[in-house]
């Protein structure tokens, strides 16, 4: 009975009922889109971000530290029998192989600093789309020799076109200087910031010949079964490819070399071992035995702080929202409960006690929340798949405005899980506005309560 | 105190804050009800009886004497004990009829049975003829066609004869009532009357009336005229059980 009369009580002010149901339908549709946009945001950068980069890379050791000079002095070797080894770790699905360096691009005149990669075609495609990306022109074919794909921005700026020749000058992995000649045979539109403003893709093959290495890589790239945990697997591989332990990474001036005397590494240049004289640093070979690997998380971890960080932001926003939808109800139920002073104070008149009286006052607010938050997020889940369907133009070149892997028409994701956890933040925050009325209401004096008009 | 005294006040006094003073509302109250009396309470504004019918209702607690209902004294007892005695013990009747207007005439009245915890202590039969018993009291009360019905739907006799249901329906040892017929016209309170004097006949209920209205004087069997806070009057106007006047 005091439920049903609870229940009830909810539809005695219909208009003031209606506001308060709005107010909290309102609150949890724009939580829950606002859920589904993180959501889909966060999905879609990680996926960009998982696109271009594998679940893990592998590098020589101390080439992670050094990456943002593009070194490729510090590279894989015995790059087959390797990708070999790391496609038969478990949990390993595909795996692909890349040399990155800088440079710079000459073009009829123009010149401009650019980031180069090397790749294997078909790998590039398997894991990265890349063939996808060629918005002009063509993707790499077999028996294609010096051909690249430019990044859109690239192009425009070094008006570059389909067939157009250019040059990179570079160093090679020994520190030579070298000129490689190139013929365009697509322009790529990838949503890499770095490709896309200052990129050339390269064959790997190219780049071997070029940079004099042979049979090697700077990073390989390795995708596995699940994009959240890579820990496990990366360990799994460091295992693997490092069965004496981790790697120990040279110092500057040293040159690691494995042998099987090698008790007495690190030796420098100028030593024998053997009877052969330990070559100096200008000709000592750039590949380095040993693997570091480091996950899609770690590679990315200041976007994935500044995710976090905005995450913390909009749980700001969605407390500021809660609280306002709290603050709505508790109203709502405060004026109820000065409206029904004397009800009240009958009803402790018949025998009610706090319990009872609290009961009742909980019931009307939970009905509230729960009727509230039901509409609220069905109108959010509703929103959220019509646009999750339709998708939301973000404008052209995001990524490149904002630096970070992202597609420019998002699609907010609707998770089952946040919709019921949204729901039950509703119904839990009702209960707890609810709260402090029914208090009030049962801490009434039974006299004053009858008194009150 | 014999076995057919339901009330019995002993030397209750009770004052009020007002600013720093306190105002006097009772002075040394004795006064005793046996079961089955029809007695009213009257007097002035300000003498009382508003007071006195809430301390007798375990609405408020006397800074002096003592006050037994149903032979339990009440001094002492906690607010959650005041709450079971009065859903118990004691039936309301109020002037502005004070029904919950969301729920049905029946529903009304079965509110102090669920409030009372009535309908978890009773078993079997018992608990079968307390789920029948409001619809039986608002068809004795002549409301059978308005047993479904709402407040807003009721004219004020109707709905002051569901009030009259709902304060006996857990058989409570006392039913007090506060200007029963003040919002009501003069044939409705005769209605209203002679149906708490029917109830007082056949069931043997006790009823305890403050009011100002002279036509209930002229149902009421004992009148307690209050003054000033203390009982100036206590006169048996008909045949009664013996009362103990001050």
């Amino acid at each position: 009975m005091l439920i049903k009369t609870g229940l009830r009580g909810v539809l005695r002010n219909k208009r003031r009922t209606l506001l308060t149901m709005l107010a909290i339908s309102l609150a949890l549709a724009t939580l829950v889109l606002m859920n589904a946009f993180m959501d889909g945001t966060n999905h879609s950068m990680f996926e960009k971000i998982v696109e271009n980069s594998g679940h893990i890379q592998l590098y020589a050791p101390g080439y992670y530290d050094e990456s943002r000079t593009l070194p490729t002095d510090i590279a894989i070797g015995d790059l087959e029998a390797t990708l070999e080894t790391v496609g038969g770790v478990e949990g390993v699905v595909d795996t692909t192989a890349q040399i990155r360096f800088g440079g710079m691009v000459l073009h009829g005149g123009d010149d401009m600093g650019g980031f180069f990669i090397g790749v294997e075609p078909e790998g590039a495609a398997r894991i990265n789309n890349l063939d996808e990306k060629v918005i002009d022109g063509e993707y790499f074919a077999p028996g294609d020799e010096d051909v690249c794909l430019v990044g859109k921005r690239m192009a425009e700026l070094m008006k570059l076109e389909v067939g157009d020749p250019l040059t990179v000058v570079t160093q090679t992995a020994y520190g030579a200087l070298t000129a490689m000649d190139f013929t365009v045979k697509g322009i790529v539109y990838t949503l890499n910031p770095m490709i896309d403003e200052g990129g050339l893709i390269l064959d790997l093959e190219d780049v071997q010949r070029h940079l004099e290495l042979p049979n090697a890589a700077t990073a390989i790239l390795v995708v596995g079964s699940d994009m959240d945990n890579t820990i496990e697997l990366r360990d799994r591989l460091l295992a693997t490819l490092n069965p004496d332990g981790p790697p120990v990474i040279p110092e500057e001036g040293e040159i690691a070399l494995t042998t099987e005397a090698d008790d007495d590494l690190p030796l420098f240049a100028g030593d024998t071992i053997g009877g052969f004289e330990i070559p100096d640093e200008e000709t000592a070979s750039p590949t380095r035995s040993g693997f570091e690997g480091y996950t899609w998380q770690e590679l990315s971890a200041t976007i994935i702080e500044l995710t976090d960080f905005k995450n913390q932001a909009m749980d700001i926003i969605r407390g500021i929202m809660i609280i306002l939808a709290a603050a709505m109800i508790a109203n709502t139920m405060l004026t109820n409960v000065f409206e029904r002073t004397r009800e009240i104070g009958v009803l402790m008149a018949m025998g009610a006690r706090g319990r009872q009286i609290i009961t009742l006052f909980l019931t009307e607010a939970v009905f509230l929340g729960l009727l509230g938050s039901l509409v609220g997020v069905a109108l959010g889940a509703g929103v959220s798949l019509i646009l999750a369907e339709v998708g939301i133009d973000m404008g052209s070149d995001v990524s490149s405005m904002i630096s970070i892997p992202f597609d420019n028409v998002l699609y907010p994701l609707v998770e089952f899980n946040g919709i019921v956890q949204t729901f039950m933040l509703g119904v839990v925050m009702s209960l707890i506005a609810g709260l402090y009325p029914a208090v009030k209401a049962a801490r009434l004096q039974p006299t004053k309560a009858l008194r009150y008009l | 105190m014999n076995e057919k005294t339901v009330l019995e006040l002993r030397g209750v006094s009770k004052s009020y804050p007002l600013g720093r003073l306190r105002v006097g509302a009772l002075s040394d109250v004795n006064l005793s009800v046996q079961r089955g009396e029809f007695a009213a309470l009257v007097g002035p504004s300000g003498s009382g009886k508003t007071t006195l019918l809430n301390l007798i209702g375990c609405l408020d607690l006397p800074d002096e004497g003592t006050i037994y209902l149903a032979g339990e004294e009440m001094q002492d007892a906690s607010k959650r004990q005041r709450a079971l005695i009065r859903g118990r013990h004691i039936g309301f009747i109020f002037q502005t009829f004070n029904l919950i207007p969301v729920l049905t005439a029946k529903e009304n009245v079965e509110y102090p049975l669920i409030l009372g915890g009535h309908y978890h202590r009773a078993k079997g039969s018992e608990l079968k003829e307390l789920r029948e018993r409001p619809a039986k009291l608002l068809t004795e009360l002549g409301l059978e066609e308005y047993i479904n019905r709402k407040p807003d739907d009721m004219s004020g006799g109707q709905r002051q004869r569901v009030a009259i249901a709902r304060s006996l329906v857990s058989k409570p040892d006392i039913v007090l009532a506060d200007e029963p017929t003040a919002n009501l016209d003069t044939k409705t309170s005769t209605e209203i009357m002679n149906l708490l004097l029917e109830f007082n006949r056949k069931h043997d209920s006790t009823f305890l009336l403050a009011t100002h209205d002279p036509l209930v004087l002229d149902f009421a069997r004992r009148v307690v005229t209050l003054v000033d806070g203390s009982v100036a009057k206590d006169e048996v106007t008909a045949e009664t059980e013996v009362a103990n006047v001050n």
